[in-house]
């Protein structure tokens, strides 16, 4: 009732809340901090992430295969078996086994944990840059050389089964269809992609990229095809041979692509260039979600299966690996939930405390009928003081709080009670100059500058003459004119920069 | 049949019956008698034709109580009465001959008279009063007069209620126990003892005067009648002691000598002690039962309970709005206060709490004065249920039922002061409701406007706080208006632009946000005035003394009128009137103007020179009703007007004729509103009509209404009680043909101020004609030329000329 209404505190001045620039996409992928930034001597031209949990991953570069491991991303094993300069370091998809090709054209295999070289296929006469393991079987890998072939291995007996001779140039990337075992697409630097079936010995179709051909990659559905070459990116749909879309987005060459994989939200595209650029593409309309910079020409980039760790190698021999802190602390949460899980749950007695408290934290159901109880609201010191009609003082209160929103919700609270002039008169020289210091941050502010400028100017009528009496007050008024002057100056030189942009807007119009 | 109501009852004291189960209370031209348990009106006495100004309840002997209903009641028409108040009949009828203020009756059974103040009007700046005593029995005065009191003319100017800029009028108080009757003139408080009957002449009623410091305001005796209270405009409470004991029980002193001692210490009294509490004007002051409590309120709006013994206080703080009058009940622990927002209070002075609340139609925001230019909305319909929303002081919205003549219901966030709602507007459903609130500035801090959307989710609950807006413009908002079909708002500002607020859809959390969709200015004028036509494609906004149109879908400009011959007027209302392509534009300056424009060919169809009030457009279509005042404001250059007769014009046009089909006069109509109802079941048996017709609601600048049929060819034989009220005066039907031959008789008030700028009904103006131009230029400087839009404008070629010659007339000079 409006009747003698109790008293309504004074709260914090309710500002609207400035509209976040950030789409959900951003959001997601700003969550990922980066835990390691590790220096190479060489370039990262390879990096590979462990289909098995705990996802660990094969770094290339230079001479040598380093494994990191997934979880705390430190280095766990270091392969350096290589004559030459290692390539395409990589997992078998259990996680067993890695493999590497090399500049001498050998490629090795080698044990995932005691480092030892299982199988050396030899064949290729050239580096071999690109080598993977079918996923279907595990028992062959297809791999890609400088001397334009393409071959299907039998790892077991360390035998070429399939040779394939129709690239005319480098063969550097390649995929797995995951749709159909035993198809596979390469792609070259002589600006064709050619599919392979491994059951045949010549190519089943080809798509003209017109770039040399960086990287290829299969849709999950194995009827669409992504490949990146030169600065663009092409999607095929493959059974009709067509392009659907070509994205532009990048200055430099594309050198790597990587679908997420959908268990987070619906899978992303992330295309990494020599620009510096990783971009993250949603792959229904094929737009630009987010974009991050790096530090140097990116060679190398990968994600982890379950989207939680993203690592990126650069030709300045960068390492970034960032990984999402959410998934960090999931992991301990679930850790910590299993070790209390075997704990029993103690029995509440009379003689605890607790047990006079059982049902307090009981939330009612939705069919309950719920009393409300009369919450009595919590008052901050100004409003006592308020309550007492000191209104110089609930005004020192609430800028001893340093809260902007507080002193605000103040002195509006002040001017409604029309006792804004008689606070202001009463200051003394120190609680001037908290005051004014007050002024000097936030009078500028355009939150609130609509109701402090003309506060100040009061402040200047009602006590110009305790100014002369002190000389850090003195001070304190020159320092909010510096701030007054700073602030005119902003605003002259943005009207004057909006001035110029209208005449461009109004050429642009016309 | 019409209906009338909204009464302000706080104006006068209202008066218990002595059982303490009725409560009767002046509520204008009438007596209402209203149940103390539920709230509602039982009775009405009616037969003063002019306001009611003091009620006083007979009294008898304790076993009597019950049965004895009679009330003396008097009032400016000159006449005293007495009635019996649960039958509501008249019994007797006393003409004094004077105008009467205030009047008490003295409470011993075995005599019978009246005191009475009255007022005779003279002809120096004023008026004077006189104290009179009046003998029932024989119905005359006796010779002399009791005191002389002098009133100033402004005291008379109660349109300010809330804000108390006047002071009361001065009353007579009388003791409880009935043998002294006193009243607080401004410089002393006279203290008179009540008379033997048989008195012949004032001269003899003994009689005491203190003196106090400062300009009175109220006084009151206590029940032992040994201390008299008196309050003055500082807030200070003086009480003194034993009044006239000397004068009135000591034989050595007769009445000529103490009167011959007008120094202070010479008051006739013991002692003299002082309460300050108050720092603004206090407005009433009561005794409790006992005597040993005194009850003060004042502007503070904060009533306080002295304890004379040790001056100790109680407080009920956050009442919210002045006090007017504290009232004691025959329960000696519940007083009734009148409050200025229109509002009887039983609070109950052991629990301190509010047994029960009685709100009136709340009276009229008043804006600030430097904000007195400000069109602010004085009543809006709220669509579905009948009741009309009420925007006043404190930030509250009153919703109140007209036909029931009952507070409905109010929608408050907090309870804050110095704060008005100037604006109202609902959605057609009335799901939305969008209010502008003003906050007034203390030395030209923090004072705006705030925009603020409220949704009502469900029928029983009133509206609730959806999006609040703070400074939604740089300056204050001049105008709301609200899309007749889909969720838009649009504000106007005094920074020159308008705002177009639309509802959108949050997908993800399947809520509704209000945001600012468009922006537009134009000619960087001031904007005072916006409106939707019916069907939504078009937004009507006012920019100074133009008119633009817009399309508020695309906000793209469509078009600009501008009134020929108008620079310096300002536009301040617009309307559309629906179903057929006009629209009303009534603008305010020197030269006032009720403009209609037929869009279709975007010319002026007719105006007048006549200063409105306010506009209404019939929502079935055809027909507008306008609130014209017959004397124009003169501005200066403060802006404030300085003359306003009290009588307006309520005037009922088609818009395709600028003869109106009827004029009303309406008494106090200045200041006032109107409305069109549309033609519920509800309204048609409120006021006994059948038609499906819209009615019209007219409020005058107290807030009482009248609805009645405006159509209806026998409706305006005016009703007694309508008269009664002086709502409408002499409501004849002015046909066409009267109109025509009154307008040659130039003494008819009601009429002569339509003097027809245009008697061209049928043929339209274009606005750009050329002979019209030149006309223009040959009494405007050439600077008003180019005042105008430039698609208006004919080619340079055809006013070259003109500028050119102007330049020589320049130069001749």
């Amino acid at each position: 009732m409006e009747a003698a209404s109790s008293y309504v505190p004074v709260g914090k001045k309710q500002l609207p809340k400035s509209r976040n620039p950030l789409t959900a996409d951003s959001k997601f992928w700003r969550r990922f901090k980066s835990r390691i930034v590790d220096e190479q001597k060489f370039a990262v031209t390879c990096v590979d992430f462990c289909p098995v949990f705990p996802h660990d991953f094969v770094v290339t570069a230079s001479t040598r295969v380093v494994v990191y491991d997934g979880a705390s991303c430190q280095v766990k094993k270091t392969i350096s078996r290589f004559t030459d300069l290692a390539y395409s370091g990589s997992f078998r998809p259990d996680g067993q086994l890695i493999m590497a090709g090399g500049e001498t054209g050998l490629i090795q295999i080698f044990d995932a944990n005691s480092r030892i070289t299982l199988r050396q296929l030899k064949g290729h006469s050239r580096a071999v840059r690109w080598v993977r393991y079918s996923e279907s079987d595990k028992l062959h890998v297809l791999s890609g050389s400088d001397d334009n072939s393409v071959r299907w291995w039998d790892v077991a007996s360390e035998e070429a089964v399939v040779k394939f001779q129709e690239h005319t140039d480098y063969v550097r990337c390649g995929s797995y269809n995951p749709a159909s075992p035993g198809i596979w697409v390469t792609g070259s630097y002589d600006h064709t992609v050619r599919m392979w079936d491994t059951r045949t010995a010549k190519s089943v179709s080809l798509l003209q990229h017109d770039k040399p051909l960086e990287d290829v990659l299969f849709f999950p559905s194995g009827s669409l095809l992504a490949t990146a070459g030169g600065n663009m990116v092409k999607i095929w749909d493959v059974v009709a041979g067509k392009v659907l879309t070509v994205l532009g987005n990048h200055q430099k060459t594309v050198k790597k692509l990587k679908l997420t994989t959908p268990s987070e939200s619906e899978s992303r595209l992330l295309t990494a260039s020599l620009d510096g650029l990783l971009k993250v593409f949603d792959i229904e309309d094929f737009k630009v979600v987010h974009a991050a910079k790096y530090p140097g020409p990116i060679l190398a980039m990968d994600v982890s299966p379950s989207c939680t760790s993203l690592a990126v190698g650069t030709a300045s021999g960068l390492l970034s690996v960032r990984q999402r802190k959410s998934v960090i602390s999931e992991e301990r949460a679930t850790q910590a939930l299993e070790v209390s899980g075997q704990e029993q749950k103690q029995v509440l007695r009379p003689s605890n405390f607790r047990y006079f408290l059982r049902g307090a934290a009981e939330k009612a159901s939705d069919d309950d009928y719920v009393l409300g109880s009369t919450k009595r609201a919590l008052r901050q010191e100004h409003d006592w003081l308020l309550l007492k009609f000191r209104y110089k003082d609930a005004l020192l209160a609430a800028l001893n709080t340093k809260d902007p929103t507080v002193v605000v919700a103040v002195i509006e609270e002040l001017v409604a009670r029309k006792g804004l002039v008689q606070a202001f008169s009463n200051l003394e020289v120190g609680e001037l100059e908290i005051l004014l210091a007050f002024l000097t941050k936030h009078v500028a502010s355009p939150k609130y500058s609509r109701l402090l400028v003309p506060a100040a100017h009061s402040v200047f009528d009602t006590c110009a003459t305790s100014f002369a009496a002190s000389q850090s007050l003195k001070q304190q008024v020159t320092k909010l004119k510096y701030a007054v002057e700073e602030e005119v100056r902003l605003q002259e030189s943005l009207q004057s920069f909006q001035g110029m942009l209208q005449t461009l807007v109004q050429a642009a119009v016309h | 049949m019409a209906l009338r109501g909204g009464s302000f009852f706080a104006d006068k004291q209202p008066s218990f019956s002595c059982d303490g189960r009725f409560l009767l209370v002046c509520t204008g031209c009438t007596v209402s008698v209203l149940s103390v348990a539920t709230g509602l009106r039982v009775a009405e006495l009616q037969g003063h034709t002019d306001r009611v100004t003091s009620i006083v309840v007979v009294k008898g002997l304790e076993e009597a109580k019950s049965v004895l209903t009679h009330a003396w009641t008097s009032s400016w028409d000159k006449t005293i009465r007495l009635w019996n108040f649960t039958t509501a009949t008249q019994i007797t009828v006393i003409d004094v001959g004077y105008k009467v203020v205030s009047m008490v009756r003295e409470q011993h059974e075995t005599l019978s008279s009246l005191y009475t103040t009255v007022i005779r009007k003279t002809e120096f700046r004023g008026y004077t009063g006189r104290v009179l005593l009046l003998h029932i029995a024989s119905q005359k005065t006796v010779e002399g007069h009791l005191a002389k009191v002098c009133f100033l003319r402004s005291l008379f100017c109660f349109a300010k209620f809330s804000t108390f800029q006047t002071s009361l009028p001065r009353v007579l108080v009388a003791s409880r126990k009935g043998s002294f009757v006193g009243m607080a003139d401004s410089a002393k408080v006279w203290v008179w003892k009540v008379p033997a009957p048989s008195v012949g002449y004032c001269s003899e009623v003994q009689a005491t005067v203190l003196h106090p410091w400062q300009p009175l305001t109220v006084m009151a005796f206590d029940p032992t009648e040994t201390l008299v209270a008196a309050a003055d405009r500082r807030g200070l409470i003086t009480v003194w002691k034993n009044v006239g004991e000397r004068t009135f029980y000591s034989s050595d002193y007769r009445r000529g000598k103490s009167d011959s001692g007008r120094a202070d210490a010479n008051d006739d009294a013991e002692s003299r002690t002082t309460y300050h509490w108050h720092h603004k004007e206090v407005a009433c002051l009561s005794f409790t039962a006992d005597g040993s409590y005194l009850l003060s309120g004042g502007r503070e709006a904060v009533f306080v309970m002295w304890h004379l013994e040790t001056g100790n206080q109680r407080f009920l703080p956050r009442l919210g709005t002045p006090f007017r009058y504290i009232t004691s009940a025959p329960d000696p622990s519940v007083f009734v206060l009148s409050m200025a927002d229109n509002s009887l209070r039983f609070l109950n002075i052991g629990s301190m709490r509010m047994d029960r609340v009685i709100f009136g139609i709340k009276p009229y925001v008043t804006c600030p004065d430097t904000l007195e230019w400000l069109n602010v909305t004085k009543v809006a319909l709220h669509h579905v249920h009948g009741t009309v929303a009420v925007p006043t002081a404190n930030l509250i919205v009153q919703f109140y039922d007209v036909l029931l003549d009952k507070h409905a219901n109010q929608v408050c966030q907090i309870l804050k002061y110095n704060t008005v709602v100037t604006h109202v507007a609902f959605s057609v459903d009335a799901s939305v409701m969008v209010t502008v609130d003003l906050r007034v500035a203390e030395a030209g801090v923090g004072g705006g406007s705030f925009l603020k959307f409220w949704t009502k989710s469900s029928e029983h609950i009133p509206y609730t706080l959806h999006t609040s807006v703070d400074s939604p413009h740089g300056g204050e908002v001049l105008a709301l208006a609200y899309h007749p079909s889909k969720n838009i708002a649009v504000t106007c500002s005094r920074a020159n632009d308008f705002k177009l607020w639309v509802q959108t859809k949050n997908e993800s959390k399947d809520t509704h946000n209000w945001r600012c969709s468009a922006t537009g200015s134009y000619k960087q004028k001031r904007m005072h005035a916006a409106a939707f036509s019916h069907d939504g494609t078009l937004l009507a906004v006012a920019a100074e003394e133009l008119i633009t149109l817009w399309n508020p879908l695309s906000n793209t400009l469509v078009c600009v009128l501008s009134i020929p011959g108008a620079f310096h007027e300002v536009v301040g209302m617009l309307s559309f009137v629906p179903k057929c392509p006009y629209l009303i534009s009534a603008s305010f300056g020197k030269q006032p103007q009720l403009t209609v424009w037929n869009l279709s060919t975007l010319s002026v169809w007719w105006s007048y020179q006549v200063e409105v009030e306010g506009i209404t457009v019939d929502p079935n279509g055809g027909h507008f009703a306008v609130l014209a005042s017959s004397h124009t404001k003169r501005y200066h250059k403060g802006g404030a007007e300085v003359k306003r007769n009290g009588t307006a014009q309520v005037c009922l046009f088609k818009p395709e004729s600028p003869l109106p089909t009827s004029v009303w006069n309406f008494k106090d109509g200045i200041g006032g509103a109107l409305l069109f109802l549309p033609p519920t079941e509800e309204v048609n048996k409120a006021i006994n009509a059948s038609s499906s017709e819209s009615k019209l609601l007219i409020l005058n600048k107290h807030r009482e209404y009248v609805i009645f049929d405006p159509y209806s060819e026998s409706n305006p034989k005016p009703a007694s009680k309508i008269a009664a009220n002086a709502a409408i005066e002499d409501g004849k039907l002015i046909s066409f043909s009267i109109y025509l031959s009154l307008t040659l008789e130039p003494s008819f008030t009601a009429l002569d101020t339509f003097n027809a700028m245009y008697l061209t009904t049928n043929t339209s103006k274009p606005i750009a004609q050329h002979d019209q131009l030149s006309k223009i230029t040959s009494t405007q400087p050439w600077g008003d030329l180019l005042n105008a839009p430039s698609h208006v404008l004919p080619s340079l070629t055809d006013i070259g000329q003109q500028i050119l010659e102007s330049f020589l007339q320049k130069k001749a000079q």
